[in-house]
């Protein structure tokens, strides 16, 4: 099977984000929590909630085996949806998150989150402690899994001309009318329309962000979706919009487009000039986790450098474990769209921490775009 | 005042009085039931309303109840830390709302007030600016805030788009399961707030009682406006003060209560929906004045139409009996008085009035006779007692309007004698006048003017010429229903002939002569006075030709005439003095290319006009009926030549002649024929006549007749001209004829592969089994030869073996042995 991370499972493709939808998802939750924890022969369970397919199976498997630990997944489409997620659970029945960096706050706030045992967790030594630090509760709370960039990604073929920037895809061209999907994330949605304007994706100034709002508006006619890019195989039911010329363009995290790349040469992505957010996802086990040894265990194996470098490898996405990189080919390390271009990487920015009134605003024009 | 309507006007009151009588009291009646009826309507209105607006007050009630028990919206107001509710909570709590407003669209606003009256969080469904988040000040929280019950219902103006709306808020009261102690009071955390669109309400302003001029308003309890229907009188922000100090009696009485407001009467009611909302129903007073309105014209209309009715009756009945006998009595004297003196009493009845009307037409016999004698001396020239300048000027009109309706033509004949003058001076202008007379009367008898007198008694449309006298030596004659503009000039000759017959008055013997101009109505002038003058004109030209003489206004038919007369009268002299001569045509064997016969053809070559085709002087001479003696003299001398060739012991030919149609009408043509051969010794068999379809066609029974009888003397027959009409082969199977000529318009079409040369081998195919020969006629080149000799052609003729030839060129040519057809 295709690897492709941050990627959603099928059902959460097709059926629209909604508070019913939310709450079907809470009984799905419920039902693999109580059940589930019972496990078959006594084995212990890890419930990890993640993007989907953001891991190399075999590591998965080789992991399950290796420590007698069955790894149940659960995926969500974007970070907004997991943070409505786990609000749904109550934080309960889940052991194992993937956080972007921005969210750990809250969550630790909201005291979802385990302090880090380090010396449960040997193989912190070889992360770079410019991912560990990159956020305040990170180094805490936190273990670096991956981090990358916002980019585009698009039809060259289907194209007039190619994408360059954030400009070209909030004020589409006629031709893209109906043509392009944004993804259902607040920040990203925002941040990077702030982008395009020249202001700071982490805006806190009414009237910048009430550009944005206007713009998205404007927008809106030429958005097929508001929904993570479909990816997949090419020629298979769910064939990807982007394969079938339905979209001609997506935002989309770098590596995803990689894997389609690999199946249609057509598909290109760019980091645009503007520059772009850098997110880090971390592994952050749950302060209500049943198993929490197991977790433990899993992030140690996934830093394991040769594990690590495989699942690089895999993912197409930059490793924030240092030994991990030393192990990886050139052609991953030299390859601009998994370590963009530093110019565009001065330009990017981390996603910060924003003032209440800022965020209520934000929510604000979401609902009036998104919804 | 007349009979009549002395008796109508007494049948009035007695129709008129015990209608309206009914008409009123019906209209009471009615008034009643309108108003009862209106003020029933307007209460149902008012009930719906309520209803209405009470199932949309409770429902919100009960929805503001569900929403805000939802888990969700409980721990977002849980959530103290402001960023912690932001981040976590406010999205999916928005897309909770928004899915609220998708059930329920009207809840146009869903908000949380915090305890402060700040607004936390607001999901709007349509595009209203929010002017304020800080909401402690407004008139609705303060309501809320004080509101005794958990649940609260108002109706305000929204500050943020100025609409009335009504607010339905709920207090939530939480206990924090973490913080607070166990069996503590819940805490007040916020505000759940519907703003509601009611603007469903609108609906009834438009929907109700639209017929009537009835309008309903709804008003807050100030009295300001809320909403109105389009014909609400007032213009004012609020109800004026005539209607508010009544307002509560409006709402709380059953009764409609009569208002004066704007100088008109108004039936008001009320109802109060909510606390701060009221409806109102105004009726103008007119409305039922409006319906009595119609009931009058009901009534007067019924009125009406029963008097129409009812004297219309009584109408015919008088008329029959009293009125129309005097009537008629009336419209005979007037009519007598107008100048139509012969009445027709027609059937009279048996009365008194009837002997009256009887002895009216007996007095307007006797008017009429006397009449005539004075009519006559008015409309006549006193001298000649022909209608004179004014009659004539009227009857031409009339005339003209009748020649232009039936599209036909007229013509004008100005006659002027010449030199009169010249008469009255040498013999005094008694004997002018008395030779005016006779003038005259030549000039009636040639037109019998008697049918013009009897055309303007009876007013009848006249067929007949007539000439009257414009004073002086003038006369005009009119010739009506003219189809020839030449006739004309027939009838011009005829009156100048007449009247160069010597005059003899008082012993005097003279000569005069005539000029005559002619006009021709429409061509020469659209009206008597144009068509008289350009006739004067034409006249005054024919006396400047030397007089006694008549000249067409138009030029052209000047020229024509000339023309044609003179063709006339040459044609004779040609035949009298043998300018006419024949020439002949070979017709040639197809096969052998031997001559097998000849054609005599016509020429004319005249020493004053030149040669002259025969397709101009033909028809000259069958008009004329010169065709005959023609006819005769071409039979008989291409008899001559042909016995005169065959005794110089030249092969033995038939000669073909053409007989024309008129020629062939005649009875004479087969005595005239035996009477050719007879003279000239020529044996039948060497003479063929040819003739046109046309001719033969026109009369196929009489055609058979006389080509039997030709047949019959051993003359061979032909057809000519074959193709050109409309003869089937078939029906020629009935004639006795031995060769078809075919038309020379086929000859062009036969080297080409067209449709004619299709019908041309055709028709020779047909020829031969019906056993006829086939000559084609027109021949100019080879490729037609070659068609005609593929398709078995019996005979040719045309310009490619020889043109026609005169007499004295033919021996040399039948000498030669062939003619080129191989």
């Amino acid at each position: 099977m295709e690897q492709s991370h941050k990627q959603t499972l099928s059902i959460l493709r097709t059926i629209p984000s909604s508070g019913r939808f939310l709450s079907s998802i809470l009984i799905l939750v419920l039902y693999l929590s109580t059940n589930v924890s019972i496990a078959k022969d006594g084995q212990k369970e890890l419930i990890f909630l993640t993007w989907s397919e953001f891991i190399d199976e075999t590591l998965l498997s080789r992991f399950e085996n290796d420590y007698g630990v069955k790894v149940t997944r659960i995926s969500f489409e974007s970070d907004d949806m997991r943070d409505e997620f786990i609000l749904d659970a109550n934080a309960t029945g889940i052991d194992l998150i993937i956080s972007s960096g921005v969210s750990l706050k809250q969550y630790k706030k909201r005291g979802w989150l385990s302090k880090l045992e380090q010396q449960k967790i040997p193989n912190l030594r070889h992360l770079d402690d410019k991912w560990r630090n990159a956020f305040p509760e990170a180094r805490d709370y936190g273990v670096p899994y991956f981090w990358g960039t916002i980019g585009i990604a698009y039809r060259k073929d289907l194209v007039k001309e190619p994408f360059t920037s954030w400009k070209q895809f909030y004020q589409p061209a006629e031709y893209l009318r109906g043509k392009i999907a944004m993804i259902k994330y607040s920040r990203d949605l925002i941040g990077m329309g702030l982008k395009s304007l020249g202001y700071s994706a982490n805006s806190t100034r009414p009237a910048e962000l009430q550009q944005v709002e206007n713009l998205l508006l404007k927008q809106k006619p030429y958005v097929k979706a508001y929904s993570y890019l479909s990816l997949g195989i090419a020629g298979s039911k769910e064939t990807p919009a982007l394969f079938d010329g339905t979209l001609i363009a997506a935002m989309g995290y770098s590596g995803d487009v990689l894997t389609l790349q690999a199946q249609d040469s057509n598909i290109q992505f760019v980091t645009p000039e503007e520059g772009s957010n850098i997110w880090v996802d971390y592994l952050a086990v749950m302060s209500g986790a049943k198993n929490k040894e197991a977790a433990w265990q899993f992030i140690n194996f996934l830093n394991e450098p040769e594990v690590a470098a495989q699942n690089a490898l895999y993912l197409h996405y930059p490793s924030p474990n240092k030994t991990a990189e030393s192990l990886l080919p050139n052609s991953h390390l030299n390859n601009p769209i998994i370590y963009p271009d530093k110019k565009v990487l001065e330009k990017s920015e981390f996603y910060e921490e924003l003032p209440a009134r800022t965020l209520k605003q934000r929510n604000t024009i979401f609902s009036n775009v998104v919804n | 005042m007349k009979l009549r309507t002395k008796i109508l006007l007494l049948l009035f009151p007695l129709i008129t009085i015990p209608l309206l009588l009914t008409g009123w009291l019906a209209y009471n009646e009615l008034k009643q039931i309108s108003e009862q009826k209106t003020f029933k309507q307007v209460n149902n209105t008012f009930t719906y309303m309520k209803n209405d607006f009470d199932s949309i007050l409770n429902t919100s009630k009960a929805n503001i109840e569900l929403f805000s028990s939802n888990k969700l919206l409980q721990e977002y107001l849980l959530t103290e830390d402001e960023q912690q509710r932001y981040y976590l909570f406010q999205k999916p709590l928005l897309a909770q709302f928004k899915s609220y407003q998708d059930s329920y669209p009207q809840y146009y606003e869903i908000r949380i007030l915090l305890t402060d009256g700040y607004e936390d969080i607001r999901k709007a469904n349509r595009a209203i600016d929010n002017i304020t988040e800080q909401e402690s000040d407004t008139e609705y929280f303060q309501f809320i805030q004080s509101s005794a019950a958990d649940i609260s219902t108002s109706l305000f103006k929204n500050p943020d788009n100025d609409e009335f709306s009504l607010y339905v808020s709920k207090r939530v009261l939480l206990r924090d399961p973490i913080q607070d102690p166990i069996g503590s009071e819940p805490k007040l955390r916020g505000y759940l707030l519907l703003t509601v669109d009611i603007k469903f309400l609108r609906d009834y302003l438009y929907n109700e009682n639209t017929n009537l001029s009835s309008f309903l308003f709804i008003t807050d309890r100030h009295g300001e406006y809320i909403f109105k229907s389009r014909n609400v009188p007032y213009t004012e922000k609020k109800i004026l003060p005539e209607i508010s100090e009544h307002f509560f009696s409006l709402v709380n009485n059953k009764s409609f209560q009569l208002i004066h407001s704007l100088n008109k009467s108004f039936y008001f009611k009320g109802i109060k929906l909510h606390d701060n909302i009221y409806a109102f129903v105004g009726i103008p007073m007119e409305t039922f004045s409006q319906v009595s309105y119609h009931l009058a014209m009901v009534v007067t209309g019924i009125t009406l139409v029963t008097l129409l009715v009812t004297m219309l009756s009584s109408y015919v009945v008088l008329n029959n009996i009293i009125l129309d006998p005097i009537q008629k009595l009336g419209a005979a004297t007037r009519q007598i008085s107008a100048g139509h003196y012969i009445i027709d009493p027609g059937e009279v009845n048996d009365d008194e009035i009837g002997e009256l009307t009887l002895a009216f037409a007996d007095m307007g016999k006797s008017i009429q006779d006397s009449s005539n004698k004075i009519k006559n001396m008015a409309y006549h020239d006193h001298l000649t007692g022909l209608p004179n300048r004014n009659m004539f000027h009227d009857s031409l009109q009339k005339l003209l309007k009748q020649t232009k309706r039936n599209r036909e033509k007229l013509a004008i004949l100005y006659l002027d004698i010449d030199d009169f003058k010249h008469i009255n001076d040498t013999l005094g202008h008694q004997i002018g006048d008395m030779f005016l007379k006779d003038v005259s009367k030549r000039l009636s008898s040639l037109l019998r003017e008697d049918d013009y007198l009897t055309y303007m008694e009876s007013s009848t449309e006249s067929k007949n010429n007539f000439v009257a006298r414009l004073g002086g030596d003038e006369f005009i004659v009119v010739l009506p229903r003219q189809t020839e503009t030449l006739a004309a000039a027939g009838v011009a000759e005829r009156l100048l002939s007449e009247l160069s017959k010597p005059f003899r008055v008082k012993n005097q013997e003279f000569f005069v002569g005539a000029s005559i101009g002619i006009t021709i109505f429409p061509n020469d002038g659209e009206d008597a006075d144009e068509l008289i003058k350009h006739a004067d004109i034409a006249m005054y030209h024919a006396k400047e030709m030397g007089k006694n003489n008549y000249k067409y206004f138009s030029e052209s038919l000047n020229f024509t005439l000339k023309r044609k007369l003179s063709l006339e009268s040459n044609l004779r002299k040609a035949l009298d003095r043998n300018w006419l001569n024949l020439h002949y045509q070979p017709i040639i064997d197809v096969k052998t290319g031997a001559i097998t016969g000849l054609e005599a053809l016509c020429r004319w070559n005249d020493p004053e006009l030149g040669l002259i085709s025969p397709d101009e002087f033909i028809p000259l001479a069958e008009e004329s009926g010169l065709i005959h003696q023609l006819g005769q003299w071409v039979i008989e001398e291409a008899c001559r030549q042909n016995k005169a060739w065959q005794d110089e012991g030249l092969p033995k030919l038939p000669m073909a002649i053409n007989v024309s149609s008129i020629q062939f009408d005649r009875r004479d043509l087969v005595t005239c024929i035996e009477k050719a051969l007879n003279e000239t010794q020529l044996s039948a068999q060497y003479l063929t006549i040819e003739i046109t379809e046309s001719s033969i066609m026109a009369s196929p029974e009489k055609s058979i007749d006389v080509l039997q009888k030709v047949k019959a003397l051993g003359v061979n027959i032909s057809l000519d001209d074959f193709g050109s009409g409309y003869s089937s082969l078939a029906c020629l199977r009935t004639f006795p004829i031995d060769t078809l000529k075919i038309d020379r318009s086929f000859a062009e079409e036969m080297s080409k592969k067209s449709d004619k040369a299709t019908i041309v081998s055709a028709i020779m195919l047909m020829a031969h089994t019906l056993h006829l020969k086939v000559t084609a006629e027109g021949i100019q080149e080879a490729s037609q030869l070659e068609y005609l000799k593929v398709h078995n052609c019996d005979n040719v003729q045309g310009y490619f073996f020889s043109r026609p030839l005169p007499a004295e060129q033919i021996p040399q040519l039948m000498a030669a042995p062939t003619l080129k057809t191989a």
